[in-house]
């Protein structure tokens, strides 16, 4: 075996990183507002448009997925999971990181919340309207957590992962500070959100 | 003779040992079987949450593959991968239904990279506890004798800490504490009003809160509470071999480091009755060579160290170097640990906390202290690390909800937490053991079988820190406690030490009072290897402060043309 397998596969840093690297230890916790800029790039993911398959999940997977993540977490007065790219991370997830069970567990919840929509819509999820829709993922969350339903609770733990770390979810629904530059221990909450980590 | 000293191992003992040698004027080569890890550059520090890879999450096949141990580390993520081993890779042997975890990293650096960074001086207490109560043999050395030696890591290393005043957890030289939350606040108060004589204060952490002179020459920085920590820290704000002692060694010019090299055993020359020097095996051809020096340090952690021992055969010693007593492999100890209490704190609702502080609270030993009446059902004692936090986004998992009402729910916190998880001190027992496998690993090296268990005492001692975690929890008026009964298997504490202790008597010991070797006196062991006794407290610090001093006296030695 190579020695270089051992180390994790993107070691060797990018120049964005190292750059980012040389501002930040000079100018700490300081230097992040004046580097905003160029940490975008990998940050804001373009979510695909319907009717594209993605890396792991067929098109119609897709289209289902985000159908259900879009209901899930919605568009407030700040993005949703939509605009986060959640649907294309939980797809790479499924390429990158899920085991063969793993997989077949987040299909079985996708067929689940199918079975629902079409027992008490009459069609798939994808397909009716926002309201049938919220009011479908609203009963099969309930239902899941009242007989412990541990393939959805993943599920929501992935979707949820998605979202409140992607960029938006870190730094505009919740709040975020890679370098805090301080220790405050005790401070009023006032109208402060949670700390994304 | 190829050095003066070689130094076996480059994690937190092996980095003091090079500092210490290379600052005596010895031309020190440090042998590590790892992969070069560069300070910084090898680090994903200063990556965002949506930047990680799988966002922290190891994919599951892997796991299953080639981490079944390391897996178990609630540390281990993608950004650290390169600094776990492959379990894969670096197999181990234990008897079934007998688990072990061996949790490890071999690279430059080793786990002084990955540790949580408490750092706690023993006491006289701990010293005498195995002469006090006959169990073990008693300690070569007294806490006068290695006090100014804490005195010494301590300055250099940075430890943040509260003075206390406790005669079993003596203070040190601290840089200013970190503060506890408002909770953690609230808990110390009640617990110390219902509790005379129990304390609960900020862990004493190798953070820099306020470097020092010294410590920023070596170029390292002032901690930015990022709890960033175990992907390694670019600022060097806590103690690691490549923050702090191999650079203070690498600038006196005297060091050498060879990677990609494991030790496969000490050569021992008959004729002089002294160790000549290291056999390594190359990681990547495998192919075999030998360096000569003075003195040998073994610095490969307790178990490496151990195994390097046991695998060198001579005829003078058919059972590993130095093994005239045949305590060498045995009295393999870890801490209790794996196990604990917490609940949620009602109230405080309106309080929260800003910056992410990397490290909990310390609750000291109170069972057992000098003074006291001894417990009946145990001896020694044991200690409690955790902290108090709100909950955040990861609640929502748990909880039934979706849509707009799901991320309004989630934007503010939840409700506090607190929770104590428990480390007791693990008695030494000759059948705790390790020893040498026939079967090999992909470079001939026969493996360690490891064969440990917790003990009666060590049982009926965790039994107790539970009942005593869980009641002091109520006292404080945290309510719905989730408890975790079990303690996990040996291993899981990371703080394996033992298996070469140190003693006044040759023939029941491997070590004397300056970690040297009672047959083979230029060689050192100067890991957790040495511990006569495990206390309760984490145990690296006392690792530093061993190395520095037994370093120093190998020094003295060589200069006195004694070794
Ligand atoms: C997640 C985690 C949290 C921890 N928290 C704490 C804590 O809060 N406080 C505390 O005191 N301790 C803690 N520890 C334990 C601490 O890391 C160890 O006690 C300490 O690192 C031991 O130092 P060492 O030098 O003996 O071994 P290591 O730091 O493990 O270094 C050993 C080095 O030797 C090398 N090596 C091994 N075998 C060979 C060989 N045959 N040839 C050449 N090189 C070899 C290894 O690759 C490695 O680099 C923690 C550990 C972990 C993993
Ligand atoms: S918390 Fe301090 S020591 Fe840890 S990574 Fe951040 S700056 Fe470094």
């Amino acid at each position: 075996m190579k020695r270089a397998e051992n180390k994790s596969p993107e070691a060797p840093i990018d120049r964005r990183e190292l750059m980012r690297r040389a501002v930040y230890m000079v100018g700490g916790a300081a230097a992040l507002a004046g580097l905003e800029g160029c940490s975008g790039a990998e940050g804001n993911v373009q979510p695909q448009t319907r009717g594209s398959a993605g890396r792991y999940f067929s098109a119609i997977r897709m289209d289902q997925l985000r159908a259900v993540i879009d209901v899930m977490i919605p568009a407030t007065d700040t993005p949703g999971a939509i605009a986060a790219g959640v649907p294309e991370f939980m797809d790479d997830m499924m390429r990158d990181w899920a085991s063969a069970e793993t997989r077949s567990q987040m299909k079985a919840v996708l067929d689940q919340i199918d079975e629902r929509a079409i027992r008490v819509g009459g069609r798939s999820f994808r397909r009716l309207a926002p309201e049938h829709q919220l009011a479908v993922l609203e009963g099969y969350d309930a239902h899941s957590f009242e007989v412990w339903n541990a393939d959805y609770q993943r599920f929501k733990d992935l979707v949820l992962l998605g979202y409140y770390h992607s960029e938006i979810g870190a730094t505009q629904e919740l709040r975020f500070e890679l370098i805090p530059g301080r220790w405050d221990a005790c401070v009023p909450l006032g109208d402060m959100r949670t700390w994304a980590d | 003779m190829d050095f003066d000293a070689i130094v076996v191992g480059s994690g937190i003992s092996g980095g003091w040992a090079a500092k210490e040698l290379c600052e005596q004027g010895f031309k020190t080569l440090v042998i590590e079987r790892g992969q070069h890890v560069q300070h910084g550059a090898d680090y994903q520090d200063f990556r965002n949450l949506w930047e990680l890879d799988n966002r922290g999450r190891m994919p599951e096949d892997v796991l299953d593959e080639d981490y079944e141990i390391q897996r178990q580390c609630y540390a281990f993520n993608t950004a650290n991968q390169h600094l776990f081993v492959k379990d894969s890779d670096h197999p181990y042997e234990t008897p079934e239904g007998r688990p072990f975890n061996w949790l490890r990293g071999y690279h430059l650096g080793g786990r002084s990279l990955l540790w949580a960074r408490h750092s706690y001086r023993w006491s006289e207490m701990d010293f005498e506890a195995n002469l006090r109560d006959g169990h073990g043999i008693d300690w070569p050395i007294r806490y006068a004798d290695i006090a100014p030696w804490y005195d010494y890591v301590e300055r250099f290393a940075g430890i943040s800490g509260s003075y206390e005043g406790l005669d079993h957890v003596p203070d040190g030289q601290f840089l200013p504490a970190m503060d506890l939350n408002c909770v953690e606040s609230a808990v110390k108060e009640k617990i110390e009003e219902a509790y005379p004589g129990r304390k609960l204060l900020m862990g004493r952490i190798a953070h820099l809160t306020e470097p020092t002179e010294e410590q920023k020459e070596l170029g390292r920085g002032q901690c930015q509470f990022r709890n960033l920590c175990y992907r390694g820290c670019s600022y060097g704000a806590y103690f690691s071999s490549l923050s702090a002692t191999l650079p203070a060694a690498e600038r006196t010019g005297n060091l050498t480091i060879v990677t990609d090299a494991i030790g496969h055993s000490v050569i021992y020359d008959p004729a002089t009755g002294r160790a000549s020097g290291v056999r390594v095996v190359d990681y990547n051809t495998k192919e075999g060579r030998t360096y000569t020096a003075k003195v040998v340090f073994l610095c490969a952690s307790a178990i490496g160290s151990t195994h390097m021992m046991l695998n060198s055969i001579s005829e003078q010693f058919p059972n590993g170097i130095a093994n005239s007593s045949g305590a060498l492999g045995r009295y393999l100890m870890d801490h209790v640990s794996g196990f604990g209490v917490s609940g949620t704190m009602p109230g405080f609702a309106d309080k929260y906390y800003a910056g992410k502080r990397p490290g909990g609270i310390y609750v000291p030993r109170f069972r057992n202290l000098p003074g006291q009446t001894p417990e009946t059902d145990f001896v020694r004692g044991y200690g409690f690390q955790g902290g108090g936090a709100r909950a955040d986004w990861r609640r929502g998992t748990y909880q039934a909800g979706v849509g707009a009402e799901l991320k309004e729910r989630l934007r503010t916190p939840g409700p506090w937490s607190f929770g104590f998880s428990i480390f007791g001190e693990m008695l030494p027992r000759a059948e705790n053991r390790i020893t040498l496998s026939r079967n090999t690993d992909k470079w001939g090296i026969p493996l360690p079988h490891i064969d440990c268990t917790l003990g009666d005492n060590d049982l009926k001692l965790a039994a107790r820190a539970l009942e005593d975690a869980t009641e002091m929890l109520e006292t404080a008026g945290v309510v719905q406690l989730r408890t975790r009964a079990e303690p996990a298997p040996p291993g899981h504490g990371i703080h394996e030490m033992g298996s070469a202790r140190m003693g006044r008597n040759p023939r029941e010991s491997v070590l004397n009072r300056w970690n040297q070797a009672h047959d083979v006196p230029n060689l050192f062991v100067t890991d957790g290897a040495c511990m006569t006794s495990s206390a309760c407290q984490n145990p690296s610090l006392t690792y530093m402060a061993l190395t520095a001093r037994a370093a120093r006296h190998a020094g003295e030695l060589m200069k006195e043309g004694i070794v």
